[in-house]
């Protein structure tokens, strides 16, 4: 195929066992391409996967890659190569500089680091919880004297003397970095900026090669513990991690590719390899499917979306609401809490892999907590694993195909899994295998129901509002079960599931978020010339952001003027804890009525996210904290609006029939083949719609058609 | 089955359940579980979706609240109950109050609130009055009636711990009240407002009692927004699933787990009398006290006997507990259940199906006029009554680690403290008056070694299996604090071949406050008494206590360029006051309100778990990482563990000496055979100085409290010490 040779985009989703490629085309066609992660060097599987996607182009680029790569506009990467960094330990040699008298606060750690993560039952259950393995050894942990306050004002001076003397003491144990975390420094970073001085005048003089990494400057927000988590994993991971992205860009540049590669962040946004925060690239994988719908929702003109990615493990829920997703600052990732601005994705553990059992005290039948994993896999990959799963239920119940299950690549013994099905569970039960199987599905389809309904309740929203998309390879099998009885919009997937990740990670904007803690209190019924001049505090601090980013993106090499400023602030009222983030109706604080707009924002959202009674005006208001977002455009994939075809799908679209258990009964089921429908198609009643990467299931009494869009929509 | 027939009141429906139960012994005469076993599935899928309706509501109160307490530590719970008031299902978060919410929705309906008060759509109750039903008075719960057209279907409940509610000795639990008024403010189950909005009347009330009203007020409108969003699922959930299933299914769902909890009980433990003893204390004799009865000094037994039969009911037996007294330490029925629910939680029912049910195979005996159930409650302070509470179920954890190891289950042996160390009130640094509870380390208690490993280090408390104290920086925000100091205390573990985990040691100095005085916090730690017992040969932890040292020159210290070196070290080699000058005061009884000023260091020594089996069967390498991290020492290590250590200076290492360990190991076995003395002449020396009397004034009055208040523990104390059918005290 000639198109392969204009390739505009490539990008990838690197995760802990595949790399998933995307490549675009000018025209928009997509290319899927997958292999093993190779973690000892990840340019080897890239690579790899890159050269799979092209071979569904009849591709060979081993050969051809000076002549494709050259012409290509943009190469993405999102992966978890900082999180693995983390959990196999294979990070640098950090030394830590800390507040006199906690120098044991990597053992202690934040309590709840001790069940973190942990499922609902395990948390419960006391006997279970454990701490995680300090990053840095304590005799690597030194406390320094010195004191700010909650205002920012120096109560004990920095000890100086003790300064050189740890960091001389670290120097010697050989550490290769130094990460400097002193609480309040958000407020007032002299200490932590003496530190550092101190640190690189010694490090300079004793010529070593050793970064500080300064907390203020790399998470300049509230709670000590998870800014010196985030300092650590900076120190810790982000130079492996970066070795391993220079040499991917490097893999590329060497077959041709003349720009560089970029970063997707864990907000969203954008850099290149060379970023100083490039802890914040930590967690980008699995927003890939968030960000695309993010791309598809202005083509497609719906704003409002659920975005829902099912796997082996969890079930990952994201909103995108008036096309805006939402933002955390502080998440948990490998059981430690961080401050990174983090596009908010809240997971469950409800995937295809997960174990299915029946207590026996109880005679309850019981999803997880435990999975079985890709290896040993579900009972029919014959294995290993004796237990029943949920994707060995949706096997027996006919859905999935045990011959075409990953292309065929898979052979899945069903027998087995049904054996397992009936001894295990059923029996014990007293109940039909199949009607097990059935059940088990509805109950987890429930699992994510509720857990969709409660991610949009949350926030004051309702699905009437909202369309679904679900994708992920194990998502279609189970969209029209989670997705049933939710008013949604309308509840749509596309065919190429498996890989949406990727394709959203080629569909973002150069973004860069900055934050600065503020204390801004603004009494209930205060008079404009106080409003006035808490407005020039606000102006004052995203003035200092500015800055930065223009800064950053000069830096970069990108056009700042043609950037878009985006100013937040975030809103509580007067002695709550948690805050809203409130994007500015205003560029900079011009009159007392900018901050009245401001306000009515913050109550509206307050109102719809949390039910009028909790209004309280009367506390007045605090922002602790203000933001500033910029926005560069980017080159992105088009969506292709083809013509529609007739509603009757081709006859080469028709694969067969095959009994699928649903209801309660024995259906025959038509089988199509995904590749083959065309836009216009539409499949009324049960059917089995099946691609390599993924199965697309409809149920009794439900109905799909594909759009010009190529998406498939379930009604 | 016991069903609503209109137009049954919801009395009669209380009753009814109740006689049912008694008949039957199933809960509301439930014999079949029918919804469970025609569609098994369906079931679990309604409860299901019960759950997530309770977990989505915790959050959105996370999310309102005020309080440090709910946004950093989550102590919130909320819960679904059937019309007369008994457990469905509850959230993640405290799960004390499964019995006890239920207990105020039951007094309610038979205070003729039905009638009397009216109980309409969109009232919302709000109470914290323990001698209702509840755990200390800081617990405030929310109230919410759910109708299903004219018909109250259920009741959902919020609990949510207040710092400040009034109290004259603030913040919430403050040890030196001595009679109810001190206690704070009391909402008696009271209407506070309708149709869906809290009354101005009652917010006025708040604003005007309560110095920290805002964080009060945001916490009760954080309750009911999530009163509301629960109330309005289980309105979706009826809808889909009919009513009828909904009133079959709720019941049902209480009867199952009644079953399923009598098989775990069958299950995991030894059927057999289980026995245990402990006393809570507090001294106040020679302290100013607002109500003069109260000024004396107290020790009261308090033996836990747990029977569990072969059919799986399980009992808690307190007889032989001592009186009352004009304490904060008194407790209720209502709150020992509590007490209960946590700990049957924690170690039997965390699948996600605790309610009701778990509890009805449990059976509590607690005596009236005790200090664990005073007949005179209306009069009594219980703001402490977590410190009698918790010290009664951490001795009871024992005995179901006793339990749970004979029958093999070893892996779930298990068991909490809980120990708090000052509580301040004054003004705040932004001159506000207010209560401040400086809880640095309370979330970061070691437990109790495991069956098969170590103690979880620094993160175990007996009042939640979430404990947490989140980050130090969001609290100074809140208190007129520094912190300056938070460490491993190596001297505060309990040993034993697996050891308990470490506890944290705090220091805090006030800050930027205009007056500021510091109190007691639950006991503070300061007992005299043995407060712990250990499985199977291994240690008790050491004790917790507080400190302080006052008119100190750290400032003059930083600013001479010195480091603040304020290691505490052994509790009876303290480290700091080598390095800091100042007047040191050790509170082995309480602190009564004490003023303290900028530069006084308050310091609280905390308490762990306890460990399990012979220190000297510990496995010398564990040692090791416990040397690096700073869990233990080298003195312990040789002392204790009889393990002989070297620090290698090149290699940076600890190494073990296995031939001196070996040697040092026999040799303290023989000492200990040196030192034991037969049983019969053990306890004919102790029989000699009971016969005697020579006893501590306070433990005779000790013992005779107990003999006053049980006949049986009389006859069985004499019949063991073979005294005189006419012996007293």
């Amino acid at each position: 195929m000639d198109n392969g040779k204009e390739t505009e985009i490539i990008a990838c989703d690197a995760g802990g066992t595949m790399i998933d490629m995307v490549i675009v085309d000018k025209e928009g066609n997509f290319s899927i391409g997958k292999s093993a992660t190779t973690p000892l060097d990840q340019s080897v599987g890239y690579w790899s996967s890159l050269c799979d996607a092209y071979e569904y182009w009849k591709i060979d680029l081993e050969r051809e890659s000076k002549d494709i790569l050259p012409l290509v506009e943009s190469a993405v990467y999102a992966g978890t190569g900082m999180l693995n960094v983390l959990l196999t330990g294979t990070g640098q040699k950090v030394g830590v500089i800390t507040q006199a008298g906690d120098e044991d606060v990597l053992l202690h750690e934040r309590a709840r680091q001790s069940y973190a993560g942990y499922s609902y039952q395990d948390v419960l259950h006391h006997v279970t919880h454990r701490h995680t393995d300090p990053i840095v050894p304590r005799k690597m942990v030194k406390g320094v004297t010195g004191r700010i306050d909650m205002f920012g004002m120096e109560v004990f001076p920095l000890n100086e003397a003790e300064v050189k003397d740890a960091v001389e003491d670290l120097l010697d144990q050989g550490v290769e970095a130094i990460a400097v975390c002193l609480w309040y420094c958000f407020l007032n970073p002299s200490h932590e900026l003496s530190v550092g001085e101190i640190a690189k005048a010694i490090i300079a003089e004793r010529r070593m090669a050793v970064r500080v990494h300064l907390s203020h400057q790399l998470a300049p927000i509230i709670r000590e513990q998870a800014r010196l988590n985030t300092t650590i994993l900076n120190a810790y991971a982000a130079e492996p991690a970066r070795e391993q992205l220079v040499k991917i860009e490097q893999r590329l540049h060497d077959n041709g590719y003349q720009r560089p590669l970029q970063i997707i962040l864990s907000h969203g946004g954008l850099s290149n390899v060379q970023y100083p925060r490039l802890h914040e690239a930590t967690f980008s994988g699995p927003l890939g499917g968030l960000l695309g719908a993010l791309h598809l929702a202005p083509q497609l003109g719906i704003n409002n979306w659920v975005c829902s990615d099912m796997g082996g493990t969890s079930f990952d829920v994201g909103l995108i609401t008036a096309g805006e997703p939402y933002m955390l600052r502080e998440v948990v990732f490998a059981r430690r809490f961080f401050n990174i601005p983090t596009l908010s994705m809240d997971s469950i553990g409800a995937g295809m892999g997960q174990f299915v059992t029946v207590d026996p005290l109880s005679k309850r039948p019981l999803i997880g907590p435990g999975s079985a994993g890709a290896e040993p896999g579900p009972v029919s990959y014959n294995a290993g694993n004796e237990i029943p799963t949920v994707m060995d239920c949706a096997l027996i119940m006919g859905i999935l195909n045990p011959d075409n299950y990953l292309g065929g690549k898979v052979k899945l013994d069903k027998p087995k899994a049904f054996s397992a099905i009936k001894e295990q569970c059923a029996d014990p039960l007293g109940v039909d295998p199949y009607y097990f199987a059935e059940g088990i599905t509805q109950l987890i389809n429930n699992t994510m129901r509720e857990h969709i309904r409660s991610v949009l309740l949350a926030r004051g929203f309702s699905p009437a509002d909202y369309c679904l998309i679900g994708y992920g390879g194990a998502g279609p099998v189970h969209l029209a079960g989670y997705s049933d009885g939710l008013p949604f919009k309308g509840v749509a997937t596309v065919p190429w599931a498996a890989g949406f990740s990727a394709f959203g990670c080629a569909a973002v904007d150069i973004t860069h978020r900055y934050q600065k803690s503020a204390t801004v209190v603004i009494p209930y019924g205060v008079d404009d010339d106080f409003k006035m001049f808490m407005g020039g505090m606000m102006n004052a601090a995203w003035d200092e952001l500015e800055q930065q980013a223009m800064g950053d993106l000069k830096a970069e090499g990108l056009p700042w003027e043609k950037a878009q400023i985006k100013p937040i602030a975030y809103v509580r009222y007067g002695g709550q804890m948690e805050d809203l983030e409130v994007l500015s109706p205003v560029n900079r604080i011009r009159t007392p009525q900018d901050i009245d707009k401001l306000l009515a924002d913050f109550d509206d959202l307050y109102s719809k996210v949390h039910a009028g009674v909790a209004q309280y005006r009367e506390a007045g208001y605090h922002i602790f904290e203000v933001g500033l977002m910029t926005v560069l455009p980017k080159i992105k994939p088009k969506l292709i609006k083809r013509s529609l075809e007739d509603k009757q799908p081709r006859k080469d679209a028709v694969k067969g029939e095959r009994d699928v258990f649903a209801n309660g009964q024995w259906h025959t089921a038509a089988i199509y083949d995904m590749d083959q429908l065309r836009p216009g198609n539409a499949i009324d009643d049960i059917a089995v719609i099946e691609a390599p990467a993924t199965t697309l299931f409809i149920p009794p009494g439900k109905h799909v058609h594909m759009d010009e869009w190529s998406l498939l929509w379930i009604t | 089955m016991v069903l609503r027939k209109s137009p049954q009141t919801l009395k009669e429906m209380v009753d009814a359940s109740q006689r049912a139960y008694d008949e039957t012994g199933c809960y509301a005469g439930i014999m079949d579980l029918e919804a469970k076993e025609s569609d098994p599935l369906k079931y679990e899928l309604f409860h299901s979706r019960i759950l997530s309706s309770l977990i989505s509501g915790r959050e959105t109160t996370r999310m309102i609240s005020a309080s440090p307490f709910v946004r950093e530590v989550a102590e919130l719970c909320i819960g679904i109950y059937t019309p007369e008031g008994d457990n469905i299902a509850q959230s993640t978060g405290i799960q004390v109050h499964i019995a006890t919410m239920g207990e105020v929705i039951k007094w309610m309906i038979n205070n003729e609130y039905e009638t009397k008060v009216g109980i309409a759509d969109g009232d919302l109750f709000c109470s914290n009055d323990n001698s209702i039903a509840g755990l200390h008075p800081a617990d405030v719960y929310d109230i919410l009636p759910i109708f299903w057209k004219d018909e109250l279907v259920a009741w959902v409940c919020t609990v949510i711990m207040e710092i400040d509610i009034g109290s004259v000795n603030p913040p919430c639990m403050a040890v030196p009240n001595v009679e109810r008024a001190t206690d704070g403010i009391r909402i008696c189950a009271e209407k506070i407002g309708s149709r869906d909005e809290i009354r101005r009347d009652f917010e006025i009330r708040i604003e005007r009692t309560i110095g920290m009203y805002q964080t009060f007020l945001l916490d009760r409108k954080g309750a009911v927004a999530a009163n509301i969003r629960v109330r309005e699922e289980t309105k979706n959930l009826i809808g889909e699933f009919g009513l009828d299933y909904f009133r079959q299914t709720t019941r049902e769902l209480i009867e199952d787990e009644r079953r399923t909890q009598l098989a775990r009980i069958k299950q995991r433990m030894v059927p057999g009398r289980y026995r245990n003893v402990t006393a809570v204390e507090l001294y106040l004799k020679d302290q100013p006290v607002s109500w003069l009865p109260g000024k004396v000094d107290t020790v009261r037994l308090m033996p836990v006997e747990m029977t569990v039969e072969p059919s799986g009911t399980l009992s808690i037996d307190f007889d032989g507990t001592g009186e009352w007294g004009w304490h904060s330490m008194n407790a209720t029925e209502s709150g020992v259940r509590g007490g209960l629910s946590i700990g049957l939680v924690q170690s039997m029912c965390y699948d996600g199906r605790a309610n009701l049910g778990s509890l009805l195979p449990c059976q509590l005996n607690v005596p009236i006029d005790t200090v664990l159930n005073p007949s005179r409650v209306l009069e009594l302070p219980t703001a402490n009554i977590w410190t009698s509470t918790i010290q009664v179920f951490n001795h009871w954890l024992t005995l179901i680690g006793s339990a749970f190891y004979l029958r093999g289950y070893r892996e779930e042996v298990f068991g909490f403290r809980t120990s708090f160390g000052f509580q301040a009130s004054g003004y705040n640094q932004h001159g506000m008056k207010g209560a401040f509870l400086p809880v640095a380390i309370a979330g970061y208690i070691g437990g109790c070694a495991r069956g098969v490993a170590d103690g979880v280090d620094m993160g175990a408390a007996y009042y939640t299996p979430e404990p947490d104290i989140g980050n130090f920086e969001v609290w100074e925000m809140f208190f007129p604090n520094l912190d300056l100091y938070r460490r491993i205390d190596p001297f505060s573990v309990g040993h034993g071949r697996f050891r308990s985990g470490a506890s944290m040691n705090g220091i805090w100095t006030p800050h930027l406050s205009q007056f500021l005085m510091v109190s007691s916090a639950m006991g503070g730690g300061a007992v005299r008494l043995l407060d712990n017992t250990a499985l199977f040969g291994g240690y008790p932890s050491g004790r917790g206590c507080t400190m302080s040292l006052s008119q100190t020159n750290i400032k003059e210290t930083v600013e001479a360029g010195n480091p603040l070196v304020l290691d505490i070290g052994h509790p009876a080699h303290l480290e700091f006051p080598k390095h800091v000058e100042g007047q040191l005061t050790v509170h082995d009884k309480i602190v009564i309100p004490a003023e303290v000023h900028e530069g006084d260091l308050l310091i609280t020594i905390t308490p762990s778990g306890s460990g399990l089996g012979d220190p000297l069967d510990r496995r010398p390498e564990s040692v090791l990482p416990d040397l690096e991290n700073g869990f233990t020492t080298e003195e312990i290590t040789r002392s204790i563990y009889g393990i002989e250590v070297e620090f290698n200076e090149p290699t940076e290492k600890w190494e073990i000496d296995e031939m001196t360990t070996t040697i040092n190991r026999e040799d303290k076995r023989k000492q200990r055979l040196a030192r034991g003395v037969p049983m019969r002449q053990w306890w004919g020396n102790a029989r000699q100085r009971i016969m005697e009397k020579e006893i501590d004034p306070l433990l005779k009055d000790m013992y005779q409290s107990s003999m006053k208040m049980s006949a049986n523990y009389t006859q069985e104390y004499r019949d063991f010490w073979a005294l005189p059918d006419e012996f007293v005290f």
